[in-house]
């Protein structure tokens, strides 16, 4: 190590770029920029798809049983009670809820519009969600007609909560049928349904009179405490018939993004906007070290015909590239946060910092720096030190 | 007491070329750092105004560059043009060579085939007994660190202060640690007598101060041979004097060779060997004394 550090040079690539203040705050700002673009473009990317489960992130479930058929949180497919119950057989398991899914339409009780919201109907005694207070509000649902409103859905469906609060009574029509809403509660608007709203198992029958009794679209499936997840949904596979599919609760979720990502345009657009980030910086950076090299030209000729080694003079380069994507990552990094902390204020998107994001755009700027100096690096070669007498 | 500026001085007398390893001004008190800038200046004026020549006795001195029957050529077909036809020239262990003659006569086509800037077309050149012609790139960037370099427009790294400019030279230099070249770059600088501007960038300095740095640069990678490019072009006449006395007292004490090519009529005194290149051929010896006084 002394060594090491005792065979050091003057550092020339960290000297030509700080005697260059201007052109170093130039550079600086691109690469940040480039960098805050990524940020944010996959920021709101991820931000989407981690909206697209605000509720299935809230049951109170290890593992979920759904249709084959179904493809998303829009669309989800019925299958037989039975099934659901048969799990019952496995040991491991210590409890079982029957949802039903669907999306109807809500009448605004202010505006009379109607709009699409996400109900979902279960025994009000069992648990649904992990949240204790819900289950507390559920024992308002067994009277008929009854509903739990989430207050975080959007402002469309109406002044619901205003009016509740106020103590008036709410009641509106779902589907064409009266409701009235016996308590507020707190979900959060998702991608796939604007406003959600709990009923029982016997009115949401009510609501959809077409809906086959025995018939749910979602299981949830409670394990002991300390039961191997994996085990027990390989075991609960094998005991199932093939009409259903049994999914953990991190995988009912990745299910749900995947559908977003993969048959949406919103895995692409965000891409794109995050690529077109790191195209800019590209071109910054490149203009950047192309002017250098080309400024100091007869500087590094000098040094060729002193008996520098080109292949040094190339590591010159390489470096200040380094140096330009460490010194540039840092204010890129800062700002995402400032930036992402005023988007989940001001959106209510869940934008956060991951550490697989932050690695991410690193390593982008790490190549879009050194990728433009490899091209800049082309013209040292014009660097003819027979050229400089 | 210039002349016993660096402690090789007598190994150069001996006419031994310098082992590279034999130090140069390194830690703690040196001669070189004692001596200021006017006392060099003048003692070494003083020798050569005096009319003689520098008597050195070039004749049991090995050389240190040999070339025989160079020709060279720009261009290809029929815009090829002759540059250097048939030149020979020798030039010994810390003998200075000044090359005159009138622009485009090729003299600086010379100097890069002798710097082992450019591949050898025809003919020999023998670097410190190393044949160039075919020598490849990677050879030639070799041998070059074993050559000081002083360009007519000082070529100076901008971002880099004088101290860090000659210590660029210094870097060069195998087995040497980093301060020890750092303390190396700064005896260099001082016995250029620019001591007390180290950490100055080469805008601050003037011209003359320039190419001292420049000339402490050249020699701070410790040559055998130093080429100097019209080294006073830019510079008035009395700061080129200077900087020529300065250049030929440091380049004997290191016993360095030197080979520089001019058009400054008032500096050819300097010379060991004064060599006039005309139509790219070197005319025959120069008479005993240059015909400049």
């Amino acid at each position: 190590m002394t060594n090491f550090w005792s065979s050091r040079r003057i550092p020339l690539a960290w000297l030509l770029l700080s005697r260059q203040p201007a052109r170093l705050a130039v550079a600086l700002a691109g690469i940040a920029f480039a960098g805050i673009l990524m940020f944010m473009q996959l920021g709101f990317r991820d931000g989407l798809f981690d909206a697209s489960v605000t509720v299935h992130k809230l049951f109170d479930a290890d593992l979920v049983l759904i249709s084959p058929r179904t493809m998303s949180s829009i669309g989800m497919a019925s299958f037989p009670r039975r099934r659901l119950v048969q799990v019952m057989a496995d040991p491991a398991v210590r409890g079982i809820t029957p949802v039903n899914w669907n999306l109807l339409l809500w009448r605004n009780p202010q505006t009379r519009s109607t709009r699409s919201i996400l109900v979902l109907g279960f025994e009000p005694a069992d648990p649904l969600f992990t949240d204790p207070s819900i289950a507390v509000k559920a024992k308002g649902l067994s009277q008929k007609g009854r509903v739990l409103f989430d207050q975080l859905s959007r402002p469309e469906f109406g002044p619901i909560a205003s009016w509740y609060n106020q103590g008036k009574v709410v009641e509106t029509e779902v589907a064409g049928k009266r409701v009235r809403v016996a308590d507020l509660v707190s979900l959060g608007a998702s991608f796939g349904a604007d406003g959600n709203m709990l009923t029982s198992r016997e009115t949401f029958l009510k609501l959809m009179p077409s809906t086959p009794p025995g018939s749910i679209e979602l299981g949830l499936i409670r394990l002991a405490p300390g039961t191997d997840i994996q085990a027990a949904s390989r075991r609960i596979k094998a005991l199932l018939p093939d009409d259903v599919k049994i999914l953990t609760k991190q995988g009912f979720e990745e299910f749900e993004k995947n559908y977003w990502r993969s048959s949406t345009a919103i895995g692409f657009i965000f891409t794109l906007g995050s690529a077109m980030g790191f195209v800019v910086g590209c071109v910054i950076v490149y203009q950047i070290l192309y002017s250098d090299v080309s400024d100091h030209l007869p500087e590094y000729a000098t040094l060729m015909a002193m008996g520098y080694r080109l292949a040094g003079l190339l590591g010159v380069v390489a470096r200040e590239a380094l140096i330009l994507a460490a010194l540039g990552y840092l204010p890129a990094y800062i700002s995402a946060q400032l930036l992402y902390g005023l988007v989940r204020s001001g959106t209510k998107l869940p934008v956060a910092m991951d550490p697989q994001r932050a690695l991410l755009v690193f390593s982008l700027i790490l190549v879009m720096c050194l990728g433009s100096a490899a091209v800049a690096m082309r013209r040292l070669g014009d660097a003819d030190p027979a050229e400089i007498f | 007491m210039a002349q016993s500026l660096p402690p090789d001085a007598i190994d150069s007398a001996a006419g031994n070329p310098i082992p590279a390893n034999t130090a140069i001004p390194s830690n703690g008190v040196n001669p070189a750092s004692q001596l200021n800038q006017a006392s060099q200046v003048n003692s070494a004026s003083q020798l050569n105004t005096a009319g003689q020549l520098n008597p050195v006795n070039i004749l049991n001195r090995p050389n240190i560059v040999e070339v025989v029957g160079l020709s060279h050529w720009f261009g290809t077909g029929a815009m090829r043009r002759a540059v250097l036809q048939g030149v020979d020239l020798r030039i010994g262990a810390g003998e200075m060579v000044l090359l005159t003659g009138p622009s485009g006569c090729g003299k600086t086509t010379l100097l890069t085939l002798v710097g082992a800037l450019r591949a050898v077309q025809q003919g020999s050149v023998r670097l410190f007994d190393q044949e160039l012609n075919a020598a490849n790139r990677d050879q030639r960037q070799r041998l070059r660190r074993r050559i000081g370099m002083i360009f007519q427009g000082h070529n100076l790294l901008r971002c880099l202060t004088a101290e860090q400019n000659v210590q660029m030279g210094a870097d060069l230099l195998p087995d040497l640690g980093y301060r020890s070249r750092r303390d190396l770059a700064r005896e260099w600088l001082r016995a250029v007598g620019l001591g007390d501007h180290l950490a100055k960038l080469p805008h601050d300095l003037s011209g003359g101060q320039k190419q001292r740095v420049a000339i402490a640069r050249a020699l701070a990678g410790r040559p055998q041979l130093l080429l100097a490019d019209e080294p006073t072009a830019a510079l008035d006449s009395r700061t080129g004097r200077e900087v020529v006395d300065l250049l030929q007292g440091l380049a004997r004490d290191q016993g360095c060779g030197v080979l520089m090519v001019t058009h400054d009529p008032r500096i050819l005194d300097v010379a060991d060997r004064l060599v006039q290149m005309e139509d790219g051929r070197l005319l025959e010896p120069a008479p005993a004394s240059p015909a400049v006084e």
